[in-house]
């Protein structure tokens, strides 16, 4: 198996592990799912699926192929602006070119 | 004045007859503390059940297919594909109600459950 085509699971808790089990609270804990609407990347194995496989009831899965930083997620979901800033055409080259 | 017929003693005056049209004289209403939870599931109520059980449904297929991707199972997966119905092909029964031993019929319906977190027990099985 080759290690560059690694894929991961992108997992979010839809609904509240309150009042749950120890041991079901602990297998989102391992997944590293603290809180409800939280997202977390886990690479695609065996162990990663039995976990989810526990808690399948409790959360929503995608398959992707690159893990993102908490940033970008927060990212995902800013409103387009409505606006955008004039420039002149030297800016945009230097902002390219970077 | 003439003597009223008992027809006019509990006619309400029209003022008071607009202001009783103004709600709905349901049972809560009259009396004061009055919850009652309906027996039946009322259809929002199914379609968000069958919607939870898709999901369960999507995140299975979802792992499966990224472990096939690599070559790999595991047993989770291929038990629940071996025993597991999918939502539509469960029973109204089994999709909207759960076994209880002290119920006459062996069967409640979902939402007379303790609590919410029961609903993520698995319903998809006949245990009867």
């Amino acid at each position: 198996m080759s290690n560059s085509a690694q894929r991961f699971f992108r997992i979010q808790l839809v609904r509240s592990a309150i009042g749950l089990p120890a041991r079901t609270r602990a297998t989102l804990h391992a997944l590293g799912l603290k809180k409800r609407m939280a997202t977390v990347f886990q690479p695609v194995s065996q162990s990663s699926a039995g976990l989810i496989m526990k808690v399948k009831e409790l959360v929503t899965v995608e398959e992707v192929e690159q893990r993102l930083t908490k940033q970008q997620i927060h990212l995902e979901r800013k409103p387009d602006p409505g606006y955008y800033i004039e420039k002149t055409a030297a800016q945009e080259r230097a902002e390219l070119s970077r | 004045m003439a003597s009223p017929s008992s027809s006019t003693i509990f006619a309400a005056p029209p003022s008071l007859s607009l202001s009783i049209a103004m709600f709905k004289p349901t049972q809560s209403l009259f009396s004061g503390l009055l919850w009652k939870t309906p027996w039946r599931l009322s259809s929002p109520q199914k379609a968000r059940q069958r919607k939870r059980l898709r999901n369960v449904d999507k995140v299975v297929d979802t792992v499966s297919a990224a472990l096939a991707r690599q070559n790999q199972t595991t047993k989770a997966v291929e038990r629940w594909y071996a025993e597991m119905p999918r939502e539509e092909e469960m029973l109204p029964k089994d999709k909207y109600t759960i076994f209880d031993k002290k119920e006459k019929t062996y069967r409640k319906s979902i939402h007379s459950m303790a609590s919410p977190q029961d609903s993520f027990l698995t319903l998809s099985y006949e245990p009867c």
